[in-house]
Protein backbone atom coordinates (compact mmCIF):
# COMPACT_ATOMS: atom_id res chain seq x y z
CA UNK A 1 0.00 0.00 0.00
CA UNK A 2 3.03 2.19 0.70
CA UNK A 3 4.24 2.22 -2.61
CA UNK A 4 0.84 3.44 -3.79
CA UNK A 5 0.87 6.71 -2.22
CA UNK A 6 4.42 7.03 -2.93
CA UNK A 7 3.07 6.93 -6.31
CA UNK A 8 0.44 9.79 -5.76
CA UNK A 9 2.83 12.11 -3.80
CA UNK A 10 5.05 11.36 -7.31
CA UNK A 11 2.43 12.56 -9.04
CA UNK A 12 1.68 15.43 -6.92
CA UNK A 13 5.12 16.65 -7.49
CA UNK A 14 5.15 16.00 -11.40
CA UNK A 15 1.84 18.42 -11.42
CA UNK A 16 3.95 21.12 -9.68
CA UNK A 17 6.91 20.73 -11.50
CA UNK A 18 4.27 20.98 -14.87
CA UNK A 19 2.60 24.31 -13.29
CA UNK A 20 6.00 25.87 -12.43
CA UNK A 21 7.31 25.24 -15.91
CA UNK A 22 4.10 27.02 -17.14
CA UNK A 23 4.75 29.45 -15.19
CA UNK A 24 7.52 30.49 -16.61
CA UNK A 25 6.10 29.89 -20.11
CA UNK A 26 3.40 32.66 -19.21
CA UNK A 27 6.23 35.02 -17.58
CA UNK A 28 8.63 34.70 -20.61
CA UNK A 29 5.37 35.46 -22.85
CA UNK A 30 4.75 38.16 -20.96
CA UNK A 31 8.44 40.13 -21.09
CA UNK A 32 8.17 39.48 -24.71
CA UNK A 33 5.26 41.02 -25.45
CA UNK A 34 6.04 44.28 -23.54
CA UNK A 35 9.76 43.97 -25.25
CA UNK A 36 7.92 43.86 -28.92
CA UNK A 37 5.26 46.93 -27.43
CA UNK A 38 8.56 49.00 -26.92
CA UNK A 39 10.92 47.87 -29.35
CA UNK A 40 9.30 46.26 -31.98
CA UNK A 41 10.99 43.02 -34.11
CA UNK A 42 14.43 42.25 -32.34
CA UNK A 43 17.30 39.41 -32.09
CA UNK A 44 16.24 39.89 -28.61
CA UNK A 45 12.69 39.10 -28.57
CA UNK A 46 13.47 36.15 -31.22
CA UNK A 47 15.25 34.64 -28.09
CA UNK A 48 12.59 35.25 -26.08
CA UNK A 49 10.36 33.38 -27.89
CA UNK A 50 12.81 30.56 -28.12
CA UNK A 51 12.80 31.12 -24.43
CA UNK A 52 8.60 30.68 -24.37
CA UNK A 53 9.07 27.26 -27.04
CA UNK A 54 11.39 25.65 -24.65
CA UNK A 55 9.09 26.10 -21.61
CA UNK A 56 6.29 25.10 -23.60
CA UNK A 57 8.11 21.91 -25.02
CA UNK A 58 9.46 20.51 -21.68
CA UNK A 59 5.84 21.39 -20.34
CA UNK A 60 4.36 18.97 -22.76
CA UNK A 61 6.82 16.67 -21.71
CA UNK A 62 6.04 16.97 -17.99
CA UNK A 63 2.46 16.33 -18.76
CA UNK A 64 2.83 13.17 -20.90
CA UNK A 65 4.89 11.78 -18.14
CA UNK A 66 2.56 12.48 -15.71
CA UNK A 67 -0.44 11.21 -17.91
CA UNK A 68 2.25 7.64 -18.63
CA UNK A 69 2.14 7.54 -14.40
CA UNK A 70 -1.97 8.35 -14.04
CA UNK A 71 -2.27 5.28 -16.82
CA UNK A 72 -0.26 3.05 -14.10
CA UNK A 73 -3.36 3.62 -12.27
CA UNK A 74 -1.94 5.36 -9.48
CA UNK A 75 -5.18 6.74 -7.83
CA UNK A 76 -9.09 6.00 -8.45
CA UNK A 77 -10.51 6.00 -12.04
CA UNK A 78 -12.36 9.01 -10.77
CA UNK A 79 -9.77 10.82 -10.06
CA UNK A 80 -7.62 9.87 -12.56
CA UNK A 81 -9.59 11.11 -15.36
CA UNK A 82 -10.47 14.81 -13.22
CA UNK A 83 -6.32 15.36 -13.32
CA UNK A 84 -5.87 14.02 -17.02
CA UNK A 85 -8.71 16.59 -18.31
CA UNK A 86 -7.79 19.29 -16.06
CA UNK A 87 -3.80 18.93 -17.75
CA UNK A 88 -5.22 18.84 -21.05
CA UNK A 89 -7.52 22.11 -20.99
CA UNK A 90 -4.21 23.41 -18.29
CA UNK A 91 -1.95 22.82 -21.67
CA UNK A 92 -3.69 24.74 -24.44
CA UNK A 93 -2.49 28.07 -22.26
CA UNK A 94 1.06 27.94 -23.31
CA UNK A 95 0.76 26.43 -26.63
CA UNK A 96 -1.71 29.99 -26.93
CA UNK A 97 0.95 31.95 -25.82
CA UNK A 98 2.83 30.71 -28.24
CA UNK A 99 1.12 31.27 -30.95
CA UNK A 100 0.50 34.41 -30.25
CA UNK A 101 3.96 35.40 -30.13
CA UNK A 102 4.50 33.46 -33.36
CA UNK A 103 1.85 35.36 -35.15
CA UNK A 104 3.40 38.62 -33.45
CA UNK A 105 7.40 37.69 -34.54
CA UNK A 106 5.34 36.82 -38.35
CA UNK A 107 3.41 39.69 -38.78
CA UNK A 108 5.90 42.14 -37.02
CA UNK A 109 3.71 44.89 -37.08
CA UNK A 110 3.55 48.20 -36.77
CA UNK A 111 0.92 49.30 -33.55
CA UNK A 112 -0.71 52.58 -33.88
CA UNK A 113 0.99 54.58 -31.50
CA UNK A 114 -2.51 55.24 -29.78
CA UNK A 115 -3.21 51.73 -29.09
CA UNK A 116 -0.26 50.62 -27.68
CA UNK A 117 -1.08 51.03 -24.03
CA UNK A 118 -4.29 48.99 -24.36
CA UNK A 119 -2.66 46.12 -26.01
CA UNK A 120 -0.12 45.85 -23.49
CA UNK A 121 -3.11 46.09 -20.70
CA UNK A 122 -4.56 43.33 -22.68
CA UNK A 123 -1.31 41.49 -22.41
CA UNK A 124 -1.59 42.21 -18.47
CA UNK A 125 -5.27 41.35 -18.16
CA UNK A 126 -4.56 37.73 -19.75
CA UNK A 127 -1.80 37.07 -17.91
CA UNK A 128 -2.98 37.86 -14.91
CA UNK A 129 -6.40 35.57 -15.72
CA UNK A 130 -3.70 32.86 -15.95
CA UNK A 131 -2.17 33.73 -12.49
CA UNK A 132 -5.60 33.70 -10.95
CA UNK A 133 -6.00 30.51 -12.33
CA UNK A 134 -2.74 28.42 -11.21
CA UNK A 135 -4.02 30.03 -7.54
CA UNK A 136 -7.02 28.02 -8.17
CA UNK A 137 -4.81 25.11 -9.13
CA UNK A 138 -3.01 25.35 -6.12
CA UNK A 139 -6.19 25.81 -4.07
CA UNK A 140 -7.81 22.32 -5.59
CA UNK A 141 -4.61 20.52 -4.35
CA UNK A 142 -4.26 22.40 -0.78
CA UNK A 143 -7.39 24.14 0.07
CA UNK A 144 -10.66 22.96 -1.63
CA UNK A 145 -13.42 25.37 0.05
CA UNK A 146 -11.00 28.75 -1.39
CA UNK A 147 -11.05 26.88 -4.61
CA UNK A 148 -14.52 28.32 -6.07
CA UNK A 149 -13.54 31.43 -4.70
CA UNK A 150 -10.72 31.71 -6.85
CA UNK A 151 -12.26 30.50 -10.11
CA UNK A 152 -14.57 33.54 -10.22
CA UNK A 153 -11.61 35.66 -10.16
CA UNK A 154 -10.77 33.75 -13.63
CA UNK A 155 -14.03 34.81 -14.80
CA UNK A 156 -13.63 38.40 -13.43
CA UNK A 157 -10.43 38.95 -15.50
CA UNK A 158 -11.72 37.22 -18.69
CA UNK A 159 -14.81 39.40 -18.53
CA UNK A 160 -12.45 42.19 -18.27
CA UNK A 161 -10.25 41.43 -21.47
CA UNK A 162 -13.44 40.63 -23.33
CA UNK A 163 -14.59 44.35 -23.47
CA UNK A 164 -10.93 45.56 -23.88
CA UNK A 165 -10.59 43.15 -26.91
CA UNK A 166 -13.66 44.47 -28.69
CA UNK A 167 -12.51 47.63 -27.66
CA UNK A 168 -8.98 47.55 -29.51
CA UNK A 169 -10.70 45.92 -32.51
CA UNK A 170 -12.67 48.51 -32.81
CA UNK A 171 -9.76 50.91 -32.33
CA UNK A 172 -7.95 48.98 -35.43
CA UNK A 173 -11.10 49.37 -37.79
CA UNK A 174 -10.80 53.10 -37.12
CA UNK A 175 -7.20 53.58 -37.37
CA UNK A 176 -5.41 54.50 -39.86
CA UNK A 177 -3.48 51.71 -41.20
CA UNK A 178 -4.09 49.79 -44.30
CA UNK A 179 -7.24 47.31 -44.53
CA UNK A 180 -4.62 43.89 -44.36
CA UNK A 181 -2.72 45.37 -41.32
CA UNK A 182 -6.33 45.97 -39.58
CA UNK A 183 -7.31 42.16 -40.26
CA UNK A 184 -3.93 40.85 -39.21
CA UNK A 185 -3.86 43.07 -35.94
CA UNK A 186 -6.89 41.87 -35.18
CA UNK A 187 -5.86 38.24 -35.23
CA UNK A 188 -3.19 38.99 -32.90
CA UNK A 189 -5.53 40.86 -31.00
CA UNK A 190 -8.08 37.92 -30.50
CA UNK A 191 -4.81 35.70 -29.76
CA UNK A 192 -3.67 37.26 -26.76
CA UNK A 193 -7.37 37.51 -26.10
CA UNK A 194 -7.23 33.93 -26.19
CA UNK A 195 -5.43 32.71 -23.18
CA UNK A 196 -7.87 34.52 -20.84
CA UNK A 197 -10.87 32.21 -22.73
CA UNK A 198 -8.87 28.91 -22.26
CA UNK A 199 -8.39 29.92 -18.22
CA UNK A 200 -11.60 30.47 -17.80
CA UNK A 201 -12.41 27.16 -19.60
CA UNK A 202 -9.93 25.68 -17.28
CA UNK A 203 -11.55 27.19 -14.37
CA UNK A 204 -14.54 26.05 -15.07
CA UNK A 205 -12.84 22.29 -15.36
CA UNK A 206 -11.41 23.36 -11.89
CA UNK A 207 -14.89 24.03 -10.47
CA UNK A 208 -16.64 20.77 -11.23
CA UNK A 209 -13.62 18.79 -10.53
CA UNK A 210 -13.86 20.68 -6.75
CA UNK A 211 -18.27 20.39 -6.64
CA UNK A 212 -17.99 16.71 -7.94
CA UNK A 213 -15.78 16.18 -4.35
CA UNK A 214 -18.37 18.33 -2.24
CA UNK A 215 -20.99 15.82 -1.13
CA UNK B 1 -18.13 -37.43 5.47
CA UNK B 2 -18.65 -37.44 1.98
CA UNK B 3 -21.74 -35.64 1.58
CA UNK B 4 -19.88 -32.76 2.62
CA UNK B 5 -18.44 -32.60 -1.06
CA UNK B 6 -21.79 -30.98 -2.04
CA UNK B 7 -21.09 -28.05 0.74
CA UNK B 8 -17.87 -27.06 -0.31
CA UNK B 9 -18.78 -27.17 -4.21
CA UNK B 10 -21.83 -24.79 -2.95
CA UNK B 11 -18.92 -22.46 -0.72
CA UNK B 12 -16.61 -22.54 -3.34
CA UNK B 13 -19.15 -21.63 -5.52
CA UNK B 14 -20.43 -18.80 -3.49
CA UNK B 15 -16.95 -17.96 -2.66
CA UNK B 16 -16.01 -17.05 -6.26
CA UNK B 17 -19.15 -15.67 -7.16
CA UNK B 18 -19.93 -13.20 -4.19
CA UNK B 19 -16.40 -11.67 -3.20
CA UNK B 20 -16.81 -9.72 -6.33
CA UNK B 21 -19.59 -7.22 -4.51
CA UNK B 22 -17.42 -6.76 -1.73
CA UNK B 23 -13.75 -6.36 -3.28
CA UNK B 24 -14.71 -6.06 -6.45
CA UNK B 25 -14.31 -2.16 -6.85
CA UNK B 26 -11.06 -2.01 -5.09
CA UNK B 27 -9.27 -4.83 -7.46
CA UNK B 28 -11.30 -4.05 -10.37
CA UNK B 29 -9.31 -0.15 -9.91
CA UNK B 30 -6.40 -1.68 -9.39
CA UNK B 31 -6.02 -0.04 -6.08
CA UNK B 32 -5.29 -3.30 -4.49
CA UNK B 33 -4.27 -6.12 -5.59
CA UNK B 34 -6.28 -9.57 -6.41
CA UNK B 35 -4.24 -11.41 -3.98
CA UNK B 36 -4.24 -9.09 -0.91
CA UNK B 37 -8.31 -8.55 -1.48
CA UNK B 38 -8.61 -12.21 -1.88
CA UNK B 39 -6.65 -13.12 1.33
CA UNK B 40 -7.89 -10.55 3.35
CA UNK B 41 -11.55 -11.44 2.46
CA UNK B 42 -11.22 -15.60 2.54
CA UNK B 43 -9.84 -14.38 6.06
CA UNK B 44 -12.69 -11.87 7.28
CA UNK B 45 -15.44 -14.46 5.63
CA UNK B 46 -14.08 -17.29 8.04
CA UNK B 47 -13.89 -14.75 10.73
CA UNK B 48 -17.47 -13.72 10.10
CA UNK B 49 -18.62 -17.12 10.22
CA UNK B 50 -16.88 -18.42 13.45
CA UNK B 51 -17.97 -15.71 15.44
CA UNK B 52 -21.51 -14.90 14.15
CA UNK B 53 -22.33 -17.43 11.33
CA UNK B 54 -24.28 -19.66 14.15
CA UNK B 55 -27.87 -17.70 14.24
CA UNK B 56 -28.35 -18.29 9.85
CA UNK B 57 -27.77 -22.20 11.11
CA UNK B 58 -30.21 -21.74 13.73
CA UNK B 59 -32.30 -20.68 11.43
CA UNK B 60 -32.55 -23.34 8.61
CA UNK B 61 -32.92 -25.88 11.54
CA UNK B 62 -35.88 -24.42 12.08
CA UNK B 63 -37.46 -24.35 9.14
CA UNK B 64 -36.64 -27.72 7.99
CA UNK B 65 -34.70 -30.57 10.12
CA UNK B 66 -33.61 -32.98 7.33
CA UNK B 67 -32.06 -36.21 7.05
CA UNK B 68 -27.85 -36.14 6.34
CA UNK B 69 -28.58 -37.73 2.98
CA UNK B 70 -31.35 -35.34 2.49
CA UNK B 71 -28.69 -32.64 3.46
CA UNK B 72 -26.45 -34.10 0.86
CA UNK B 73 -29.10 -33.51 -1.61
CA UNK B 74 -30.03 -29.84 -0.76
CA UNK B 75 -26.64 -28.66 -0.48
CA UNK B 76 -25.57 -30.42 -3.80
CA UNK B 77 -29.09 -29.24 -5.81
CA UNK B 78 -28.42 -26.09 -4.53
CA UNK B 79 -24.92 -25.90 -6.00
CA UNK B 80 -25.59 -26.81 -9.25
CA UNK B 81 -28.94 -24.70 -9.62
CA UNK B 82 -26.49 -21.86 -8.95
CA UNK B 83 -23.98 -23.12 -11.39
CA UNK B 84 -25.96 -23.31 -13.75
CA UNK B 85 -27.99 -20.49 -13.61
CA UNK B 86 -24.94 -18.11 -13.39
CA UNK B 87 -23.36 -19.97 -16.26
CA UNK B 88 -26.20 -18.85 -18.17
CA UNK B 89 -26.07 -15.62 -16.94
CA UNK B 90 -29.68 -16.11 -15.13
CA UNK B 91 -30.34 -13.77 -11.99
CA UNK B 92 -29.26 -16.44 -9.12
CA UNK B 93 -28.92 -16.09 -5.22
CA UNK B 94 -27.24 -18.91 -3.35
CA UNK B 95 -29.63 -18.10 0.15
CA UNK B 96 -32.95 -18.47 -2.26
CA UNK B 97 -31.42 -21.44 -4.12
CA UNK B 98 -30.76 -23.20 -0.48
CA UNK B 99 -34.26 -22.24 0.83
CA UNK B 100 -36.27 -23.61 -2.28
CA UNK B 101 -34.18 -26.85 -1.56
CA UNK B 102 -34.50 -26.78 2.23
CA UNK B 103 -38.58 -26.40 1.59
CA UNK B 104 -39.02 -29.12 -1.28
CA UNK B 105 -37.17 -31.33 0.95
CA UNK B 106 -38.70 -30.44 4.36
CA UNK B 107 -42.35 -31.49 2.57
CA UNK B 108 -41.17 -34.55 1.73
CA UNK B 109 -39.53 -35.68 4.65
CA UNK B 110 -42.77 -34.09 6.25
CA UNK B 111 -40.38 -31.95 8.65
CA UNK B 112 -41.02 -28.46 6.92
CA UNK B 113 -42.17 -25.11 9.49
CA UNK B 114 -44.14 -22.89 6.95
CA UNK B 115 -43.69 -20.28 10.03
CA UNK B 116 -40.17 -19.49 9.77
CA UNK B 117 -39.98 -19.45 5.77
CA UNK B 118 -42.51 -16.63 6.37
CA UNK B 119 -39.52 -14.45 8.01
CA UNK B 120 -36.87 -15.64 5.32
CA UNK B 121 -38.95 -14.44 2.71
CA UNK B 122 -39.92 -11.04 4.66
CA UNK B 123 -36.36 -10.70 4.79
CA UNK B 124 -36.08 -11.25 1.07
CA UNK B 125 -37.88 -8.35 0.26
CA UNK B 126 -36.16 -6.40 2.97
CA UNK B 127 -32.66 -6.89 1.48
CA UNK B 128 -33.12 -4.67 -1.21
CA UNK B 129 -34.64 -1.98 0.08
CA UNK B 130 -32.28 -2.15 3.47
CA UNK B 131 -29.46 -1.74 0.88
CA UNK B 132 -31.29 1.47 -0.81
CA UNK B 133 -32.65 2.88 3.14
CA UNK B 134 -28.89 2.43 4.20
CA UNK B 135 -27.49 3.96 1.10
CA UNK B 136 -29.56 6.90 1.23
CA UNK B 137 -28.73 7.66 4.92
CA UNK B 138 -24.96 6.80 4.28
CA UNK B 139 -24.58 9.35 1.63
CA UNK B 140 -25.65 11.93 3.00
CA UNK B 141 -24.11 11.42 6.63
CA UNK B 142 -20.80 10.12 5.15
CA UNK B 143 -20.53 12.99 2.58
CA UNK B 144 -21.38 15.84 5.44
CA UNK B 145 -18.34 14.26 7.68
CA UNK B 146 -16.46 14.29 4.52
CA UNK B 147 -17.16 17.75 3.03
CA UNK B 148 -16.01 18.71 6.90
CA UNK B 149 -12.37 17.57 6.34
CA UNK B 150 -11.88 19.57 3.11
CA UNK B 151 -9.74 17.28 1.93
CA UNK B 152 -7.98 18.19 -1.55
CA UNK B 153 -8.42 16.02 -4.53
CA UNK B 154 -5.40 13.51 -3.52
CA UNK B 155 -6.48 13.48 0.23
CA UNK B 156 -9.83 12.95 -0.82
CA UNK B 157 -8.51 9.28 -3.32
CA UNK B 158 -6.76 8.45 -0.64
CA UNK B 159 -9.36 8.28 1.58
CA UNK B 160 -11.67 6.89 -0.40
CA UNK B 161 -9.27 4.35 -1.37
CA UNK B 162 -9.05 3.12 2.39
CA UNK B 163 -12.90 3.83 2.68
CA UNK B 164 -13.08 1.05 0.17
CA UNK B 165 -10.89 -1.55 1.50
CA UNK B 166 -11.98 -1.22 5.17
CA UNK B 167 -15.48 -1.40 3.51
CA UNK B 168 -14.19 -4.88 2.17
CA UNK B 169 -12.85 -6.33 4.84
CA UNK B 170 -16.30 -5.29 7.15
CA UNK B 171 -18.14 -6.87 3.73
CA UNK B 172 -16.16 -10.18 3.79
CA UNK B 173 -16.97 -10.29 7.47
CA UNK B 174 -20.84 -10.13 6.51
CA UNK B 175 -20.70 -12.02 3.60
CA UNK B 176 -18.85 -14.92 6.37
CA UNK B 177 -21.61 -14.30 9.13
CA UNK B 178 -24.52 -14.23 7.12
CA UNK B 179 -23.83 -16.85 4.07
CA UNK B 180 -21.85 -19.59 6.06
CA UNK B 181 -25.22 -21.11 7.12
CA UNK B 182 -26.03 -22.13 3.03
CA UNK B 183 -23.40 -23.92 2.94
CA UNK B 184 -23.13 -26.10 5.46
CA UNK B 185 -26.09 -25.50 7.95
CA UNK B 186 -28.56 -28.51 6.69
CA UNK B 187 -25.75 -30.79 7.86
CA UNK B 188 -25.90 -29.84 11.48
CA UNK B 189 -29.54 -31.25 11.30
CA UNK B 190 -28.70 -34.47 10.79
CA UNK B 191 -25.67 -33.94 13.64
CA UNK B 192 -22.92 -34.61 11.14
CA UNK B 193 -21.50 -31.40 12.14
CA UNK B 194 -21.68 -29.16 15.15
CA UNK B 195 -22.60 -25.73 14.75
CA UNK B 196 -19.48 -24.38 15.19
CA UNK B 197 -17.69 -26.97 12.46
CA UNK B 198 -20.50 -25.85 10.66
CA UNK B 199 -19.16 -22.78 10.51
CA UNK B 200 -15.58 -23.63 10.17
CA UNK B 201 -16.06 -26.09 7.15
CA UNK B 202 -18.81 -23.34 5.63
CA UNK B 203 -15.99 -20.38 5.90
CA UNK B 204 -13.01 -22.27 4.70
CA UNK B 205 -14.87 -23.27 1.55
CA UNK B 206 -16.21 -19.67 0.94
CA UNK B 207 -12.58 -18.77 1.32
CA UNK B 208 -11.47 -21.52 -1.26
CA UNK B 209 -13.99 -19.93 -3.46
CA UNK B 210 -13.19 -16.69 -3.21
CA UNK B 211 -9.15 -17.42 -3.50
CA UNK B 212 -9.43 -19.65 -6.49
CA UNK B 213 -11.87 -18.29 -8.74
CA UNK B 214 -13.51 -14.72 -7.82
CA UNK B 215 -10.57 -12.88 -9.79
CA UNK B 216 -12.93 -12.58 -12.97
CA UNK B 217 -16.57 -11.70 -11.38
CA UNK B 218 -14.45 -8.73 -9.15
CA UNK B 219 -13.06 -7.97 -12.32
CA UNK B 220 -16.29 -7.23 -14.14
CA UNK B 221 -18.39 -6.57 -11.06
CA UNK B 222 -16.33 -4.61 -9.75
CA UNK B 223 -15.86 -2.56 -13.43
CA UNK B 224 -19.31 -1.38 -13.05
CA UNK B 225 -19.44 -0.61 -9.48
CA UNK B 226 -16.37 1.73 -10.54
CA UNK B 227 -18.40 3.61 -12.88
CA UNK B 228 -20.50 5.02 -9.77
CA UNK B 229 -17.06 6.89 -8.47
CA UNK B 230 -15.38 6.42 -5.86
CA UNK B 231 -17.61 7.91 -2.88
CA UNK B 232 -20.78 6.15 -4.32
CA UNK B 233 -19.15 2.83 -5.00
CA UNK B 234 -18.18 3.04 -1.13
CA UNK B 235 -21.93 4.01 -0.18
CA UNK B 236 -22.98 1.01 -1.95
CA UNK B 237 -20.66 -1.42 -0.71
CA UNK B 238 -20.89 -0.16 3.12
CA UNK B 239 -24.84 -0.17 2.82
CA UNK B 240 -24.26 -3.70 1.35
CA UNK B 241 -22.51 -5.03 4.44
CA UNK B 242 -24.36 -3.03 6.91
CA UNK B 243 -27.49 -4.92 5.92
CA UNK B 244 -26.32 -8.69 5.43
CA UNK B 245 -24.72 -7.76 8.75
CA UNK B 246 -28.27 -7.02 9.81
CA UNK B 247 -29.74 -10.09 8.63
CA UNK B 248 -27.00 -12.16 10.15
CA UNK B 249 -27.92 -10.36 12.95
CA UNK B 250 -31.48 -12.12 12.62
CA UNK B 251 -30.57 -15.31 11.50
CA UNK B 252 -31.31 -14.84 8.16
CA UNK B 253 -29.21 -15.77 4.79
CA UNK B 254 -29.83 -13.19 2.27
CA UNK B 255 -28.07 -12.03 -1.02
CA UNK B 256 -25.43 -9.68 -1.06
CA UNK B 257 -25.99 -9.25 -4.91
CA UNK B 258 -29.72 -7.99 -4.08
CA UNK B 259 -28.04 -5.71 -1.01
CA UNK B 260 -25.73 -3.97 -3.81
CA UNK B 261 -28.77 -3.56 -6.00
CA UNK B 262 -30.53 -2.24 -3.42
CA UNK B 263 -27.84 0.39 -2.82
CA UNK B 264 -27.08 1.58 -6.39
CA UNK B 265 -30.66 2.62 -6.15
CA UNK B 266 -30.06 4.14 -3.64
CA UNK B 267 -27.81 6.31 -4.92
CA UNK B 268 -29.47 6.46 -8.20
CA UNK B 269 -32.36 8.43 -6.40
CA UNK B 270 -30.55 10.88 -4.26
CA UNK B 271 -28.26 11.58 -7.17
CA UNK B 272 -31.84 11.94 -9.21
CA UNK B 273 -30.19 9.93 -11.77
CA UNK B 274 -30.44 6.51 -13.30
CA UNK B 275 -28.07 4.08 -11.93
CA UNK B 276 -29.94 1.06 -12.85
CA UNK B 277 -32.16 -0.29 -15.68
CA UNK B 278 -35.52 -2.03 -15.11
CA UNK B 279 -34.04 -5.48 -15.98
CA UNK B 280 -32.09 -5.38 -12.60
CA UNK B 281 -35.62 -4.74 -10.77
CA UNK B 282 -37.12 -7.63 -12.43
CA UNK B 283 -33.63 -9.80 -11.96
CA UNK B 284 -34.47 -9.96 -8.36
CA UNK B 285 -38.28 -10.27 -9.05
CA UNK B 286 -37.18 -13.15 -10.92
CA UNK B 287 -34.37 -14.23 -8.65
CA UNK B 288 -37.40 -14.63 -5.74
CA UNK B 289 -39.77 -16.73 -7.03
CA UNK B 290 -37.48 -18.30 -9.94
CA UNK B 291 -34.35 -19.48 -7.83
CA UNK B 292 -35.94 -21.15 -4.87
CA UNK B 293 -38.65 -23.08 -7.54
CA UNK B 294 -36.46 -23.76 -10.12
CA UNK B 295 -34.00 -25.30 -7.12
CA UNK B 296 -36.88 -26.80 -5.67
CA UNK B 297 -37.76 -28.96 -8.84
CA UNK B 298 -33.91 -29.86 -9.09
CA UNK B 299 -34.47 -30.81 -5.85
CA UNK B 300 -37.38 -33.32 -6.51
CA UNK B 301 -36.07 -34.79 -9.39
CA UNK B 302 -32.69 -35.71 -7.51
CA UNK B 303 -34.69 -36.79 -4.99
CA UNK B 304 -36.37 -39.46 -7.10
CA UNK B 305 -33.16 -40.39 -8.77
CA UNK B 306 -31.19 -41.35 -5.69
CA UNK B 307 -34.67 -42.78 -3.88
CA UNK B 308 -34.65 -45.03 -7.61
CA UNK B 309 -30.89 -45.98 -6.50
CA UNK B 310 -31.43 -47.14 -3.24
CA UNK B 311 -29.79 -44.14 -1.56
CA UNK B 312 -32.56 -42.07 0.31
Amino acid sequence: MAFLWKKQADIRRMINAYLDTVDSCIDQFYESMKMFLVMGCSQEFDRKIEEVHKYESAADDLRRKIQMTLYGKALLPDSRGDILILLESYDQIPSAAEDALFLTKVLCLDIPAEMLEDVEKLVEINVEAYRRLREAMNTLFDNPNETLYQTRGVDAKESESDRLERSLIELTFKSDIIAGEKVMLKELIQLIGKISDLAENTADRIGIVAIKRQI
Amino acid sequence: MWQLISAFFLGWSLGANDAANIFGTAVASRMIRFWTAATLCAVFVLLGALLEGGRGIATYRAMSEVSLNAAFLVSLSSALTVTVMTSLKLPVSTSQAVVGSLVCMGLLEGSFNGQVLGKVVACWVGTPLGGMIFAIVLYFVVGKFMNGLNLNLFEHDRLLRWCLVLAGIYGSYTLGANNVANVSGVFTGPGMLTPLEACLIGGLSIGFGVLTYSKQMMMTVGGRLVKLDGYTAFIVILAEAITVHFYAGIGVPVSTSQAVVGGVLGIGLVKGVKTIDIKKLYAILYAWVGTPTICCAVTFLLYLFFSRLGLL
